[in-house]
């Protein structure tokens, strides 16, 4: 079967014809990181074409759950219920090599006569980045996935209210990198990364993680755009192959007792090719970009949490010793900061940002961070020392990042210079969808003193982010 | 840079609130609540008269909160005391229902304090255009706010104009209903969905007067 993507071709209907497609399906990325979208019939898809097909503007504009925003709806849209569009990126235009008559799109959210609409989080990431490409660098990102693996379909995890689900694997023991426990998923992800290949989304490796039925896919690195895209389209692929195999896998971030599942973001600037981040001519080979980069991402953090680490579920990963960093802090191959960075050649050189967790919107988290180091740049911000011991257990005297959805809502309020880049009425927007959440935990069964998660959590992501 | 400040203290006639920090949903609701109501000097005077604490616990979800009242202070913090003179287990939306009566635990070793803590949580009944007025006075200046709005109390057969030029947005109801919804008793769509409130005007406006009443709930914004 042939799988070249549309990429680079321009007679979208002889793809069409030599790929036996008749129906695409289209795909977009609501705030909550959900995947919407429509099967189209081949026909339909042609002739809406270039502005994309309709689809109701309350789709964005909604929770996880689906309750509509709104009480702030006014600050993004009209008079009444009307329509947008999701408007197809055929670079994404890809076949599906499981169905043969299947194509597969991203697009981006769009108002009906074509114009942006800023809250679509790929149209905002797509801007970010052609900011970095005007100030003469290009970025490229990657991300590695983790989640949970079980032998429940999701049926019966459903049935089970999502608890003692059986975990993938041979051993209930958190040990990372064990290949009996990988030999039990291989069989699953063989399926997935042939998925993966045929879509054309680059995977590097995958590995038994710490949590008993955790599994790590990193991706190879590519345009901020693409790896998100390549984000939303795995994170579909694993639901799925899990779906297809009587087996279920969730993003949630923090589902079982022990390992929560992170999503930590690789990127690295060029300028012409060459290594931006690294300095041949500095002691610590650091660039002077490097340095202001890092200010800013150092200096936004607090507010990036939001983003970061969205949902209630998310916040309970950041305890001390537990993987995930808990202050703002940046070291050379220190792991136990939010920041690593890595510069001792300028083919490797790149920061990973630690701070991540699985149920992240990949192109605000992308977005969140790129908008920390352009604000680094912008303002010439300094970073603070750099961190050379362990960053956990630190005296209280280091600031923790905050953990609460009030105190990530109300740093991120604080941001000018997040606002400054992302759009003041835009990240508003967003505190305003982590208001509605927090106030849905609290009134219906959320118990803000229970280590465990609660039931409205696994009920809201365990199928869903 | 990032620190979340204990919540505000803030003075209501002469009492001075203390909620904990980072409050919660239940907090914030009962804060804006009292606040409103003891703008009521017998109200006040009541209060005043309480000396100790009280926890409200619902028995619908995990929700709860303790109340501590000297003198001018009031605390209110979530979760069920072991302090607690009593706990009155309730179904939170079913608060201000006539004739509802909720368990209390503790009642027969503190039965005067109970009685008044009773009385208390039996919120005096507000004139609705006084309300409406305080509402208006609070929100006209927020975002996207109507320019002119009319309120009609369906039971007491009152209309209440706000604002200049012609009236965009009209809102209907009962006065009880309607005192609940501008005070940040309930909020405004909510009431809308389950009949309580009729409008008439734009999503964009339902949507700014929800989160205004939202914003009341949660006393982000002041009734004075």
């Amino acid at each position: 079967m042939n799988n070249q993507p549309f990429r680079g071709e321009i007679n979208l209907e002889a793809w069409l014809d030599r790929h036996h497609i008749d129906v695409i399906r289209t795909q977009a990325t609501n705030l909550e990181g959900v995947s919407i979208g429509k099967y189209c019939n081949r026909g339909k898809f042609t002739k809406t074409l270039p502005g994309g097909h309709n689809v109701a503007d309350i789709a964005l504009a909604m929770d996880i759950a689906g309750t509509p925003h709104l009480t702030f709806w006014h600050s993004f849209r009209h008079e009444t219920l009307g329509d947008i569009a999701l408007r197809p990126d055929l670079d994404t235009l890809v076949p599906d090599g499981t169905d043969p008559n299947l194509g597969h799109c991203i697009g981006d959210f769009v108002q009906v006569d074509g114009s942006p609409i800023n809250l679509c989080p790929r149209t905002n990431l797509n801007r970010l980045v052609g900011e970095i490409y005007d100030m003469g660098y290009e970025v490229k990102a990657s991300c590695e996935l983790e989640f949970y693996l079980f032998r429940d379909s999701f049926a019966d995890a459903r049935r089970k209210k999502y608890q003692n689900l059986q975990p993938i694997g041979a051993s209930k023991l958190q040990t990372v990198y064990l290949l009996r426990n990988a030999f039990h998923a291989r069989t699953f992800m063989a399926e997935v990364t042939r998925r993966l290949n045929y879509l054309g989304i680059g995977w590097e490796a995958w590995n038994d993680e710490n949590g008993s039925g955790q599994i790590e896919l990193n991706l190879t690195p590519s345009d901020p755009v693409n790896i998100a895209d390549a984000v939303v389209r795995t994170k579909q692929i694993i639901y799925e192959v899990a779906v297809d195999q009587g087996m279920s896998a969730t993003f949630m971030a923090h589902p079982v007792r022990g390992y929560s599942s992170g999503m930590h973001i690789h990127h690295s600037l060029t300028r012409e090719g060459e290594a931006a981040f690294y300095d041949v001519d500095k002691p610590d080979n650091r660039s002077d970009l490097l340095r202001h980069w890092v200010g800013g991402m150092i200096e936004t953090m607090p507010g990036a949490v939001s983003y970061l680490c969205p949902t209630v579920n998310s916040l309970r990963r950041l305890t001390e010793f537990s993987a995930p960093p808990t202050t703002a802090t940046w070291g050379e191959e220190n792991k136990s900061c939010a920041l690593r960075l890595i510069t001792r050649s300028a083919g490797l050189s790149r920061i990973e940002h630690r701070l991540g967790a699985a149920d992240l919107n990949p192109y605000l988290g992308l977005g969140v961070i790129l908008a920390g180091g352009i604000s680094g740049v912008r303002h010439s911000i300094e970073p603070p020392e750099e961190l050379a011991q362990i960053g956990w257990g630190l005296p209280e005297s280091f600031e923790r990042l905050p953990r609460t959805v009030n105190s990530t809502s109300a740093a991120l309020q604080n941001d000018a210079y997040l606002k400054e880049v992302l759009g003041t009425e835009e990240v508003e927007y967003w505190i305003k969808t982590r208001k509605l959440a927090w106030l849905s935990f609290h009134t219906e069964g959320g118990d803000p003193d229970s280590k465990k998660p609660a039931q409205w959590e696994y009920d809201r992501y365990f199928e869903i982010v | 840079m990032f620190s979340f400040e204990p919540y505000e203290c803030t003075m209501t006639t002469d009492f001075v609130f203390k909620l904990e920090t980072d409050p919660v949903p239940i907090v914030l609701s009962l804060y804006t609540t009292l606040k409103h109501a003891l703008s009521n000097p017998a109200y006040a005077a009541l209060a005043r008269s309480i000396d100790g604490c009280f926890s409200i616990a619902s028995t619908r979800d995990p929700q709860s909160a303790t109340i501590t009242l000297k003198g001018n202070q009031i605390d209110i913090h979530h979760g069920v005391s072991d302090k607690a003179k009593i706990t009155i287990n309730l179904d939170l939306s079913r608060m201000s229902e006539e004739g509802y009566r909720p368990s209390v635990k503790g009642l027969l070793r503190h039965p005067f304090f109970a009685y008044r803590v009773g009385r208390l949580l039996n919120f005096p009944a507000t004139s609705w255009a006084d309300d409406a007025k305080r509402f208006w006075d609070s929100t006209q200046f927020l975002p996207y706010m109507p320019k002119a709005i009319k309120f009609t109390s369906t039971d007491k057969q009152q209309h209440l104009s706000f604002g200049n030029g012609p009236t965009e947005v009209e809102i209907c109801g009962k006065s009880k209903v309607l005192s609940s919804m501008l005070t940040g008793s309930s909020i405004l769509v909510e009431d809308i969905i389950a009949g309580r409130i009729q409008i008439i005007g734009s999503l964009k406006h339902l949507s700014v007067l929800s989160e205004a009443t939202l914003k009341m709930k949660l006393g982000e914004l002041g009734h004075e």
